[in-house]
Protein backbone atom coordinates (compact mmCIF):
# COMPACT_ATOMS: atom_id res chain seq x y z
CA UNK A 1 0.00 0.00 0.00
CA UNK A 2 1.30 2.99 -1.01
CA UNK A 3 1.17 6.54 1.17
CA UNK A 4 -1.76 7.95 -1.24
CA UNK A 5 -3.55 4.90 -0.83
CA UNK A 6 -3.65 4.99 3.25
CA UNK A 7 -4.37 9.25 2.90
CA UNK A 8 -7.24 8.32 0.90
CA UNK A 9 -8.93 5.71 2.72
CA UNK A 10 -8.03 7.92 5.78
CA UNK A 11 -10.60 10.20 3.87
CA UNK A 12 -13.28 7.93 3.34
CA UNK A 13 -13.04 6.75 6.61
CA UNK A 14 -13.74 10.04 7.60
CA UNK A 15 -16.25 10.42 5.20
CA UNK A 16 -18.31 7.82 6.32
CA UNK A 17 -17.88 8.55 9.62
CA UNK A 18 -19.30 12.16 9.27
CA UNK A 19 -22.26 10.74 6.73
CA UNK A 20 -23.52 7.95 9.37
CA UNK A 21 -22.88 10.53 12.17
CA UNK A 22 -25.99 12.61 10.78
CA UNK A 23 -27.92 9.70 9.59
CA UNK A 24 -27.89 8.78 13.48
CA UNK A 25 -28.13 11.83 14.53
CA UNK A 26 -31.14 12.71 12.50
CA UNK A 27 -32.57 9.34 13.34
CA UNK A 28 -31.99 10.57 17.42
CA UNK A 29 -34.06 14.19 16.30
CA UNK A 30 -36.56 12.27 14.47
CA UNK A 31 -37.29 9.91 17.63
CA UNK A 32 -37.31 12.75 19.98
CA UNK A 33 -39.81 14.71 17.74
CA UNK A 34 -42.28 11.23 18.13
CA UNK A 35 -42.06 11.03 21.24
CA UNK A 36 -43.18 14.89 22.23
CA UNK A 37 -46.69 14.72 21.33
CA UNK A 38 -47.18 12.33 23.93
CA UNK A 39 -45.46 14.68 26.88
CA UNK A 40 -47.62 17.38 25.33
CA UNK A 41 -50.52 16.54 27.42
CA UNK A 42 -48.76 17.23 30.74
CA UNK A 43 -46.76 19.85 29.77
CA UNK A 44 -49.20 22.82 31.27
CA UNK A 45 -48.34 26.22 30.22
CA UNK A 46 -48.73 28.38 33.21
CA UNK A 47 -48.94 32.44 33.14
CA UNK A 48 -48.99 34.39 36.17
CA UNK A 49 -50.68 38.10 35.85
CA UNK A 50 -48.60 40.19 37.14
CA UNK A 51 -50.36 43.57 36.24
CA UNK A 52 -53.71 43.78 34.85
CA UNK A 53 -53.49 47.53 33.18
CA UNK A 54 -56.96 48.06 32.23
CA UNK A 55 -58.15 44.95 31.85
CA UNK A 56 -60.83 44.95 35.02
CA UNK A 57 -61.58 41.22 34.70
CA UNK A 58 -58.41 39.96 35.16
CA UNK A 59 -56.79 39.79 38.86
CA UNK A 60 -53.50 40.10 39.51
CA UNK A 61 -51.76 37.38 40.70
CA UNK A 62 -54.20 34.92 39.33
CA UNK A 63 -52.66 31.99 37.26
CA UNK A 64 -53.97 30.81 33.85
CA UNK A 65 -53.30 27.19 32.11
CA UNK A 66 -52.79 26.97 28.81
CA UNK A 67 -52.89 23.48 27.42
CA UNK A 68 -54.24 24.42 23.53
CA UNK A 69 -54.59 27.09 21.48
CA UNK A 70 -55.78 30.42 23.53
CA UNK A 71 -56.13 34.17 21.80
CA UNK A 72 -55.89 37.23 23.15
CA UNK A 73 -58.07 40.44 22.33
CA UNK A 74 -60.40 42.47 22.69
CA UNK A 75 -63.14 40.58 20.70
CA UNK A 76 -65.27 38.04 22.39
CA UNK A 77 -64.88 35.12 21.07
CA UNK A 78 -61.06 35.28 22.06
CA UNK A 79 -60.74 32.85 24.73
CA UNK A 80 -58.99 35.37 26.74
CA UNK A 81 -61.00 38.88 26.52
CA UNK A 82 -59.01 41.80 27.24
CA UNK A 83 -60.64 45.16 27.91
CA UNK A 84 -57.90 47.55 27.52
CA UNK A 85 -58.48 49.97 24.82
CA UNK A 86 -54.98 49.43 23.49
CA UNK A 87 -55.58 46.18 22.47
CA UNK A 88 -56.65 44.82 19.34
CA UNK A 89 -59.32 42.76 18.30
CA UNK A 90 -57.18 39.88 18.00
CA UNK A 91 -54.08 40.88 19.48
CA UNK A 92 -51.96 37.69 20.40
CA UNK A 93 -51.83 33.66 20.93
CA UNK A 94 -50.37 31.47 22.68
CA UNK A 95 -50.59 28.01 20.78
CA UNK A 96 -48.87 24.22 21.73
CA UNK A 97 -46.18 22.77 18.93
CA UNK A 98 -43.97 20.14 19.23
CA UNK A 99 -44.58 19.97 23.59
CA UNK A 100 -43.32 23.64 23.45
CA UNK A 101 -45.34 26.74 23.21
CA UNK A 102 -45.46 29.18 20.08
CA UNK A 103 -46.54 32.69 20.92
CA UNK A 104 -47.48 35.15 17.75
CA UNK A 105 -48.62 38.56 17.70
CA UNK A 106 -51.85 38.45 15.27
CA UNK A 107 -50.41 42.01 13.55
CA UNK A 108 -51.98 43.58 16.21
CA UNK A 109 -52.11 48.04 16.20
CA UNK A 110 -49.79 48.51 19.21
CA UNK A 111 -47.92 45.04 19.61
CA UNK A 112 -47.08 42.37 22.07
CA UNK A 113 -43.90 42.90 24.40
CA UNK A 114 -41.81 39.64 24.72
CA UNK A 115 -39.01 40.47 27.75
CA UNK A 116 -39.52 44.32 26.44
CA UNK A 117 -38.92 43.67 22.61
CA UNK A 118 -41.48 43.57 20.13
CA UNK A 119 -42.43 40.32 18.65
CA UNK A 120 -41.83 40.28 15.38
CA UNK A 121 -42.31 36.15 14.31
CA UNK A 122 -43.62 33.44 15.96
CA UNK A 123 -41.45 32.89 18.99
CA UNK A 124 -41.14 29.83 21.63
CA UNK A 125 -42.10 30.96 25.05
CA UNK A 126 -39.70 30.07 27.68
CA UNK A 127 -39.69 29.68 31.42
CA UNK A 128 -39.88 33.15 33.18
CA UNK A 129 -40.47 35.22 29.73
CA UNK A 130 -42.31 38.59 30.43
CA UNK A 131 -45.53 38.97 28.02
CA UNK A 132 -46.84 42.80 27.76
CA UNK A 133 -49.78 44.39 25.97
CA UNK A 134 -50.06 47.43 27.13
CA UNK A 135 -50.00 47.66 30.97
CA UNK A 136 -51.18 44.13 31.28
CA UNK A 137 -47.81 42.19 31.82
CA UNK A 138 -48.22 38.40 32.01
CA UNK A 139 -45.17 36.09 33.33
CA UNK A 140 -44.39 32.33 31.73
CA UNK A 141 -44.14 29.15 34.21
CA UNK A 142 -43.81 25.73 33.05
CA UNK A 143 -44.85 23.17 35.42
CA UNK B 1 -26.37 27.78 19.77
CA UNK B 2 -28.71 26.00 21.58
CA UNK B 3 -31.07 24.58 18.37
CA UNK B 4 -30.32 20.94 18.53
CA UNK B 5 -30.73 21.24 14.46
CA UNK B 6 -28.85 23.89 13.94
CA UNK B 7 -26.11 21.90 15.34
CA UNK B 8 -26.20 19.55 12.07
CA UNK B 9 -24.86 22.30 10.29
CA UNK B 10 -21.07 21.33 11.77
CA UNK B 11 -21.10 17.81 10.53
CA UNK B 12 -22.24 19.30 7.26
CA UNK B 13 -19.25 21.28 7.07
CA UNK B 14 -17.45 18.75 7.86
CA UNK B 15 -17.74 16.92 5.61
CA UNK B 16 -18.01 19.68 2.81
CA UNK B 17 -14.12 20.45 3.57
CA UNK B 18 -12.76 17.33 3.92
CA UNK B 19 -14.27 16.57 0.88
CA UNK B 20 -13.41 19.32 -1.06
CA UNK B 21 -9.48 19.23 1.07
CA UNK B 22 -9.06 15.66 -0.43
CA UNK B 23 -9.66 16.81 -3.85
CA UNK B 24 -7.29 20.01 -3.25
CA UNK B 25 -4.31 17.65 -1.54
CA UNK B 26 -4.34 15.17 -4.92
CA UNK B 27 -4.06 17.85 -7.16
CA UNK B 28 -0.78 18.46 -8.70
CA UNK B 29 -0.66 21.69 -6.90
CA UNK B 30 -3.13 22.70 -4.33
CA UNK B 31 -6.10 23.65 -5.31
CA UNK B 32 -8.01 26.07 -3.49
CA UNK B 33 -10.20 26.87 -5.53
CA UNK B 34 -11.53 23.48 -4.39
CA UNK B 35 -12.03 25.11 -0.77
CA UNK B 36 -13.45 28.25 -1.85
CA UNK B 37 -16.23 26.66 -3.12
CA UNK B 38 -16.80 24.08 -0.04
CA UNK B 39 -16.84 27.85 1.42
CA UNK B 40 -19.83 29.35 -0.72
CA UNK B 41 -21.61 26.41 -0.40
CA UNK B 42 -21.01 26.04 3.48
CA UNK B 43 -22.32 29.88 3.60
CA UNK B 44 -25.54 29.14 1.63
CA UNK B 45 -26.37 25.65 3.43
CA UNK B 46 -26.10 28.00 6.49
CA UNK B 47 -28.80 30.60 5.65
CA UNK B 48 -31.12 27.87 4.20
CA UNK B 49 -30.57 26.17 7.57
CA UNK B 50 -31.17 29.75 9.35
CA UNK B 51 -33.86 30.25 7.33
CA UNK B 52 -36.04 27.71 7.67
CA UNK B 53 -35.09 27.06 11.96
CA UNK B 54 -35.47 30.32 12.64
CA UNK B 55 -37.86 32.15 10.45
CA UNK B 56 -40.28 29.15 9.95
CA UNK B 57 -40.04 26.53 13.19
CA UNK B 58 -43.16 25.34 12.76
CA UNK B 59 -41.56 23.49 9.33
CA UNK B 60 -39.98 20.17 8.98
CA UNK B 61 -36.21 20.78 9.93
CA UNK B 62 -34.66 17.55 8.77
CA UNK B 63 -35.81 18.29 4.88
CA UNK B 64 -33.01 21.35 4.98
CA UNK B 65 -30.21 18.55 6.54
CA UNK B 66 -30.70 15.97 3.64
CA UNK B 67 -30.81 18.37 0.70
CA UNK B 68 -27.48 20.22 1.48
CA UNK B 69 -25.68 16.86 2.53
CA UNK B 70 -26.71 15.55 -1.42
CA UNK B 71 -25.68 18.04 -3.07
CA UNK B 72 -22.62 18.54 -1.21
CA UNK B 73 -21.46 15.27 -2.29
CA UNK B 74 -22.62 15.10 -5.71
CA UNK B 75 -20.56 18.89 -6.35
CA UNK B 76 -17.07 17.20 -4.79
CA UNK B 77 -17.39 13.93 -7.44
CA UNK B 78 -18.47 16.41 -10.28
CA UNK B 79 -15.16 18.63 -9.33
CA UNK B 80 -13.33 15.21 -9.35
CA UNK B 81 -14.61 14.88 -12.70
CA UNK B 82 -14.50 18.17 -14.09
CA UNK B 83 -14.03 21.42 -12.39
CA UNK B 84 -15.78 23.67 -15.02
CA UNK B 85 -18.82 21.64 -14.78
CA UNK B 86 -18.55 21.62 -11.11
CA UNK B 87 -18.92 25.44 -11.19
CA UNK B 88 -21.96 25.29 -13.11
CA UNK B 89 -23.28 22.62 -11.03
CA UNK B 90 -22.69 25.09 -7.80
CA UNK B 91 -24.38 27.92 -9.65
CA UNK B 92 -27.44 25.05 -9.98
CA UNK B 93 -26.88 24.54 -6.39
CA UNK B 94 -27.36 28.55 -5.35
CA UNK B 95 -30.36 28.98 -7.71
CA UNK B 96 -32.66 25.62 -6.81
CA UNK B 97 -31.30 26.62 -2.81
CA UNK B 98 -32.74 30.28 -3.79
CA UNK B 99 -35.86 29.16 -5.48
CA UNK B 100 -36.37 26.96 -2.68
CA UNK B 101 -36.15 29.56 0.22
CA UNK B 102 -37.91 32.01 -1.83
CA UNK B 103 -40.73 29.35 -1.91
CA UNK B 104 -41.09 29.11 2.08
CA UNK B 105 -40.64 33.11 2.41
CA UNK B 106 -42.95 34.31 -0.06
CA UNK B 107 -45.31 31.26 -1.26
CA UNK B 108 -49.04 31.87 0.31
CA UNK B 109 -51.06 29.38 1.83
CA UNK B 110 -51.37 26.61 -1.03
CA UNK B 111 -54.68 25.67 -0.70
CA UNK B 112 -55.69 28.49 -3.08
CA UNK B 113 -53.77 27.10 -5.68
CA UNK B 114 -55.88 23.88 -5.86
CA UNK B 115 -58.60 26.08 -8.00
CA UNK B 116 -56.31 26.51 -10.87
CA UNK B 117 -56.58 23.06 -12.45
CA UNK B 118 -56.47 24.16 -16.53
CA UNK B 119 -53.89 25.85 -16.44
CA UNK B 120 -52.11 23.08 -14.46
CA UNK B 121 -53.65 20.79 -17.22
CA UNK B 122 -52.69 23.04 -20.11
CA UNK B 123 -49.18 22.88 -18.51
CA UNK B 124 -48.44 19.54 -18.18
CA UNK B 125 -49.76 19.20 -21.88
CA UNK B 126 -47.63 21.56 -23.26
CA UNK B 127 -43.85 20.77 -21.83
CA UNK B 128 -45.22 17.03 -22.28
CA UNK B 129 -45.41 17.48 -26.31
CA UNK B 130 -43.44 20.05 -26.94
CA UNK B 131 -40.12 18.16 -26.82
CA UNK B 132 -41.43 15.38 -29.55
CA UNK B 133 -41.97 18.25 -31.74
CA UNK B 134 -39.11 20.55 -31.16
CA UNK B 135 -36.69 18.60 -29.55
CA UNK B 136 -33.40 17.10 -30.10
CA UNK B 137 -31.77 13.38 -29.68
CA UNK B 138 -29.31 13.19 -26.75
CA UNK B 139 -28.11 9.51 -25.88
CA UNK B 140 -30.96 8.01 -27.48
CA UNK B 141 -34.16 9.88 -26.10
CA UNK B 142 -35.27 12.91 -28.13
CA UNK B 143 -36.23 15.21 -24.75
CA UNK B 144 -34.36 18.04 -24.98
CA UNK B 145 -35.33 21.52 -26.36
CA UNK B 146 -32.32 24.43 -27.16
CA UNK B 147 -33.86 27.10 -27.63
CA UNK B 148 -30.74 28.74 -28.75
CA UNK B 149 -29.72 30.62 -25.50
CA UNK B 150 -30.90 27.72 -23.19
CA UNK B 151 -31.14 24.14 -23.46
CA UNK B 152 -34.29 22.10 -20.67
CA UNK B 153 -35.68 18.64 -20.69
CA UNK B 154 -39.16 20.23 -20.89
CA UNK B 155 -40.21 16.85 -19.32
CA UNK B 156 -38.79 18.13 -16.24
CA UNK B 157 -41.45 21.13 -15.29
CA UNK B 158 -44.16 18.85 -17.02
CA UNK B 159 -43.56 16.46 -14.08
CA UNK B 160 -44.38 19.77 -11.91
CA UNK B 161 -47.53 20.37 -13.55
CA UNK B 162 -48.26 16.82 -13.56
CA UNK B 163 -48.01 16.21 -10.44
CA UNK B 164 -50.42 19.61 -9.44
CA UNK B 165 -52.73 19.05 -12.34
CA UNK B 166 -53.24 15.51 -10.09
CA UNK B 167 -53.74 16.67 -7.21
CA UNK B 168 -56.27 19.42 -8.28
CA UNK B 169 -58.08 16.51 -10.19
CA UNK B 170 -57.73 14.15 -7.69
CA UNK B 171 -58.92 15.58 -4.81
CA UNK B 172 -62.66 15.90 -5.14
CA UNK B 173 -62.56 12.39 -6.32
CA UNK B 174 -66.04 10.59 -5.94
CA UNK B 175 -66.81 8.10 -8.63
CA UNK B 176 -65.30 6.13 -11.38
CA UNK B 177 -66.22 9.03 -13.87
CA UNK B 178 -63.86 11.55 -11.87
CA UNK B 179 -61.27 9.39 -12.37
CA UNK B 180 -61.75 9.56 -16.53
CA UNK B 181 -60.24 13.20 -17.09
CA UNK B 182 -57.22 12.35 -15.02
CA UNK B 183 -56.93 9.16 -16.38
CA UNK B 184 -56.40 10.17 -20.32
CA UNK B 185 -54.29 13.26 -18.91
CA UNK B 186 -51.85 10.32 -17.38
CA UNK B 187 -51.97 8.31 -20.43
CA UNK B 188 -51.34 11.40 -22.79
CA UNK B 189 -48.56 12.35 -20.80
CA UNK B 190 -46.94 9.25 -20.62
CA UNK B 191 -47.29 8.26 -24.23
CA UNK B 192 -45.54 11.18 -25.24
CA UNK B 193 -42.78 9.59 -23.44
CA UNK B 194 -42.92 6.55 -25.01
CA UNK B 195 -42.51 8.59 -28.34
CA UNK B 196 -39.63 10.97 -27.05
CA UNK B 197 -38.24 7.37 -26.18
CA UNK B 198 -37.61 8.74 -22.55
CA UNK B 199 -38.44 5.48 -20.65
CA UNK B 200 -37.50 6.73 -17.56
CA UNK B 201 -39.69 9.37 -17.07
CA UNK B 202 -42.21 7.16 -18.38
CA UNK B 203 -42.07 5.04 -15.83
CA UNK B 204 -41.74 7.65 -13.02
CA UNK B 205 -44.91 9.30 -14.39
CA UNK B 206 -46.88 6.39 -14.71
CA UNK B 207 -45.75 5.78 -10.73
CA UNK B 208 -46.52 8.99 -9.66
CA UNK B 209 -49.69 8.68 -10.95
CA UNK B 210 -50.57 5.77 -9.39
CA UNK B 211 -49.08 6.62 -6.23
CA UNK B 212 -51.40 9.66 -6.76
CA UNK B 213 -54.63 7.84 -7.30
CA UNK B 214 -54.16 4.91 -4.85
CA UNK B 215 -53.63 7.95 -2.22
CA UNK B 216 -56.77 10.03 -3.16
CA UNK B 217 -58.99 6.77 -3.72
CA UNK B 218 -57.47 4.81 -1.26
CA UNK B 219 -58.91 1.74 -3.06
CA UNK B 220 -56.93 -1.33 -3.88
CA UNK B 221 -59.08 -2.10 -6.87
CA UNK B 222 -58.19 1.32 -8.23
CA UNK B 223 -54.59 0.17 -6.88
CA UNK B 224 -54.25 -3.00 -9.03
CA UNK B 225 -56.16 -1.72 -12.02
CA UNK B 226 -53.61 0.85 -12.18
CA UNK B 227 -51.05 -1.35 -12.25
CA UNK B 228 -52.82 -3.62 -14.30
CA UNK B 229 -52.62 -0.65 -16.86
CA UNK B 230 -49.12 -0.23 -16.45
CA UNK B 231 -47.99 -3.23 -17.49
CA UNK B 232 -49.95 -3.63 -20.02
CA UNK B 233 -48.84 -0.43 -21.48
CA UNK B 234 -45.30 -1.45 -20.48
CA UNK B 235 -46.19 -4.98 -22.48
CA UNK B 236 -47.16 -3.14 -25.44
CA UNK B 237 -44.84 -0.69 -26.03
CA UNK B 238 -42.57 -3.74 -25.94
CA UNK B 239 -43.89 -5.54 -28.54
CA UNK B 240 -44.28 -2.39 -30.69
CA UNK B 241 -40.88 -0.44 -30.12
CA UNK B 242 -37.72 -2.46 -30.50
CA UNK B 243 -35.48 0.10 -28.47
CA UNK B 244 -37.43 -1.00 -25.79
CA UNK B 245 -36.98 -4.53 -26.58
CA UNK B 246 -33.31 -3.69 -26.67
CA UNK B 247 -32.92 -2.08 -23.44
CA UNK B 248 -34.67 -5.92 -21.96
CA UNK B 249 -32.02 -7.49 -23.77
CA UNK B 250 -29.20 -6.21 -22.51
CA UNK B 251 -30.28 -6.03 -19.09
CA UNK B 252 -30.89 -10.06 -18.94
CA UNK B 253 -27.54 -10.77 -20.97
CA UNK B 254 -25.37 -8.05 -20.31
CA UNK B 255 -21.93 -9.32 -20.40
CA UNK B 256 -22.87 -10.37 -24.06
CA UNK B 257 -22.85 -7.29 -25.70
CA UNK B 258 -20.19 -5.64 -23.24
CA UNK B 259 -18.62 -3.93 -26.12
CA UNK B 260 -21.80 -2.61 -27.89
CA UNK B 261 -24.93 -1.94 -26.36
CA UNK B 262 -24.33 -3.00 -22.61
CA UNK B 263 -21.12 -1.10 -22.76
CA UNK B 264 -22.22 1.45 -20.54
CA UNK B 265 -23.43 -1.25 -18.23
CA UNK B 266 -20.68 -3.24 -17.76
CA UNK B 267 -18.37 0.09 -17.65
CA UNK B 268 -20.12 0.55 -14.55
CA UNK B 269 -20.61 -2.62 -12.85
CA UNK B 270 -16.68 -3.03 -13.33
CA UNK B 271 -15.95 0.33 -11.52
CA UNK B 272 -18.51 -0.39 -8.97
CA UNK B 273 -16.76 -4.08 -8.57
CA UNK B 274 -13.69 -2.08 -8.11
CA UNK B 275 -14.69 0.00 -5.80
CA UNK B 276 -14.81 -2.47 -3.02
CA UNK B 277 -16.38 -1.39 0.76
CA UNK B 278 -14.19 1.80 0.98
CA UNK B 279 -13.63 2.33 -2.47
CA UNK B 280 -10.37 3.57 -4.25
CA UNK B 281 -10.18 7.13 -2.64
CA UNK B 282 -11.75 10.42 -4.22
CA UNK B 283 -9.34 10.88 -6.92
CA UNK B 284 -7.96 7.62 -7.20
CA UNK B 285 -10.32 5.36 -9.62
CA UNK B 286 -10.57 5.51 -13.47
CA UNK B 287 -14.13 6.93 -13.92
CA UNK B 288 -12.94 8.16 -17.25
CA UNK B 289 -14.24 4.45 -18.51
CA UNK B 290 -17.85 5.35 -17.51
CA UNK B 291 -20.12 6.63 -20.22
CA UNK B 292 -21.94 9.67 -18.85
CA UNK B 293 -20.71 9.81 -15.66
CA UNK B 294 -21.50 13.24 -14.96
CA UNK B 295 -25.22 12.87 -14.38
CA UNK B 296 -26.99 9.14 -14.87
CA UNK B 297 -24.05 7.78 -13.80
CA UNK B 298 -22.86 9.16 -11.21
CA UNK B 299 -23.60 6.52 -8.89
CA UNK B 300 -21.16 4.29 -10.27
CA UNK B 301 -18.55 6.81 -10.10
CA UNK B 302 -19.38 7.19 -5.83
CA UNK B 303 -19.34 3.52 -5.26
CA UNK B 304 -15.99 3.17 -7.36
CA UNK B 305 -14.30 6.02 -5.23
CA UNK B 306 -15.72 5.86 -1.81
CA UNK B 307 -16.84 2.31 -1.23
CA UNK B 308 -20.43 0.87 -0.93
CA UNK B 309 -20.50 1.86 2.67
CA UNK B 310 -20.67 5.88 1.57
CA UNK B 311 -23.06 4.85 -0.96
CA UNK B 312 -25.64 2.91 1.51
CA UNK B 313 -25.02 5.81 3.83
CA UNK B 314 -26.59 7.98 0.52
CA UNK B 315 -29.52 5.60 0.22
CA UNK B 316 -30.18 6.09 4.05
CA UNK B 317 -30.71 10.04 3.70
CA UNK B 318 -32.97 9.59 0.08
CA UNK B 319 -34.88 7.02 2.27
CA UNK B 320 -35.44 9.37 5.11
CA UNK B 321 -35.65 12.22 3.08
CA UNK B 322 -38.72 10.21 1.23
CA UNK B 323 -40.00 9.40 4.65
CA UNK B 324 -39.86 13.07 5.97
CA UNK B 325 -42.00 13.53 3.18
CA UNK B 326 -44.34 11.42 3.46
CA UNK B 327 -44.64 12.66 6.99
CA UNK B 328 -45.60 15.67 5.88
CA UNK B 329 -47.83 14.56 3.41
CA UNK B 330 -49.64 13.06 6.58
CA UNK B 331 -49.87 15.68 8.25
CA UNK B 332 -51.50 18.26 5.74
CA UNK B 333 -54.80 19.49 6.31
CA UNK B 334 -55.95 19.48 3.12
CA UNK B 335 -56.36 16.57 0.56
CA UNK B 336 -54.93 18.96 -2.14
CA UNK B 337 -51.55 19.51 0.05
CA UNK B 338 -51.68 16.29 1.00
CA UNK B 339 -51.95 14.54 -2.49
CA UNK B 340 -49.25 17.48 -3.76
CA UNK B 341 -46.73 15.89 -1.16
CA UNK B 342 -47.37 12.04 -2.01
CA UNK B 343 -47.16 13.10 -5.60
CA UNK B 344 -43.50 15.05 -5.15
CA UNK B 345 -42.35 12.35 -3.17
CA UNK B 346 -42.75 9.69 -5.35
CA UNK B 347 -41.52 11.88 -7.64
CA UNK B 348 -37.96 11.67 -6.23
CA UNK B 349 -37.83 8.32 -4.49
CA UNK B 350 -38.71 6.89 -8.03
CA UNK B 351 -36.13 8.47 -9.90
CA UNK B 352 -33.51 7.29 -7.49
CA UNK B 353 -34.53 3.64 -7.55
CA UNK B 354 -34.68 3.87 -11.19
CA UNK B 355 -31.02 5.10 -11.77
CA UNK B 356 -29.53 3.25 -9.24
CA UNK B 357 -31.81 0.04 -9.86
CA UNK B 358 -30.69 0.47 -13.47
CA UNK B 359 -26.92 1.08 -12.59
CA UNK B 360 -26.94 -1.75 -10.72
CA UNK B 361 -28.26 -3.67 -13.65
CA UNK B 362 -31.47 -4.70 -11.39
CA UNK B 363 -34.25 -3.18 -13.94
CA UNK B 364 -33.77 -2.22 -17.21
CA UNK B 365 -31.61 0.68 -17.77
CA UNK B 366 -33.32 4.51 -18.66
CA UNK B 367 -31.42 7.41 -18.31
CA UNK B 368 -32.34 9.93 -15.80
CA UNK B 369 -30.69 11.91 -13.51
CA UNK B 370 -30.16 11.15 -9.83
CA UNK B 371 -31.70 13.82 -8.01
CA UNK B 372 -29.73 16.76 -6.34
CA UNK B 373 -26.67 14.70 -6.84
CA UNK B 374 -26.53 14.38 -10.83
CA UNK B 375 -25.08 17.01 -12.93
CA UNK B 376 -28.14 18.77 -14.65
CA UNK B 377 -29.58 22.43 -13.96
CA UNK B 378 -33.26 21.16 -14.85
CA UNK B 379 -33.48 18.29 -12.56
CA UNK B 380 -32.04 20.17 -10.38
CA UNK B 381 -34.54 22.85 -10.41
CA UNK B 382 -37.58 20.65 -10.03
CA UNK B 383 -36.07 18.92 -6.98
CA UNK B 384 -35.31 21.75 -5.09
CA UNK B 385 -38.88 23.28 -6.05
CA UNK B 386 -40.48 20.09 -5.07
CA UNK B 387 -38.83 20.22 -1.59
CA UNK B 388 -39.93 23.74 -1.36
CA UNK B 389 -43.39 22.79 -1.78
CA UNK B 390 -43.41 20.02 0.53
CA UNK B 391 -41.33 22.16 3.20
CA UNK B 392 -44.41 24.73 2.77
CA UNK B 393 -46.97 22.03 3.61
CA UNK B 394 -44.81 20.52 6.17
CA UNK B 395 -45.70 24.22 8.18
CA UNK B 396 -48.97 22.98 8.09
CA UNK B 397 -49.08 20.30 10.48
Amino acid sequence: MDIQRIISLAFTGFFVIILFFIIIRSLILMSKDMSAPQEERENILKLTVLEIGENRNLRKGATMSISEETTFGRKNDNTVVLTDPYASGYHFRIFPHEGRYVIEDNKSTNGTLLNGDRLEMKTYLKKDDMIRVGNLKLKVKVS
Amino acid sequence: MKDAKIRMLIPIFLLTFAMFFNIAVFQPVFDIGALIMAAVMCVLIAYAHFVVNKFFSSGDKFLVTFMSVLPVIGIAVLYRLNPDIAIKQVLWFIIGMSVYIALVIILPDLKRFAKLKYLYLAGTVVFMAMATFIGETRFGAKNWVDLGFISFQPSEFGKIFFVFYLASSLKNFSTLKSLLEPGIIVLVSIGFMVLQRDLGSAMIFSFIAIAMIFAATSKVKYLLASFGVGALGALMSYVLFPHIRRRVMIWLKPWEYAANESYQIVQGLYAMASGGLFGQGLGNGSPEYIPVRESDYIFAVIVEELGMIFSFGILIIYFLLFYRNIRSALKARSTFTSLLAVGFSVMIAMQVIVIIGGVLNMIPLTGITLPLISYGGTSMLTVFFSLGIIQKISEEA
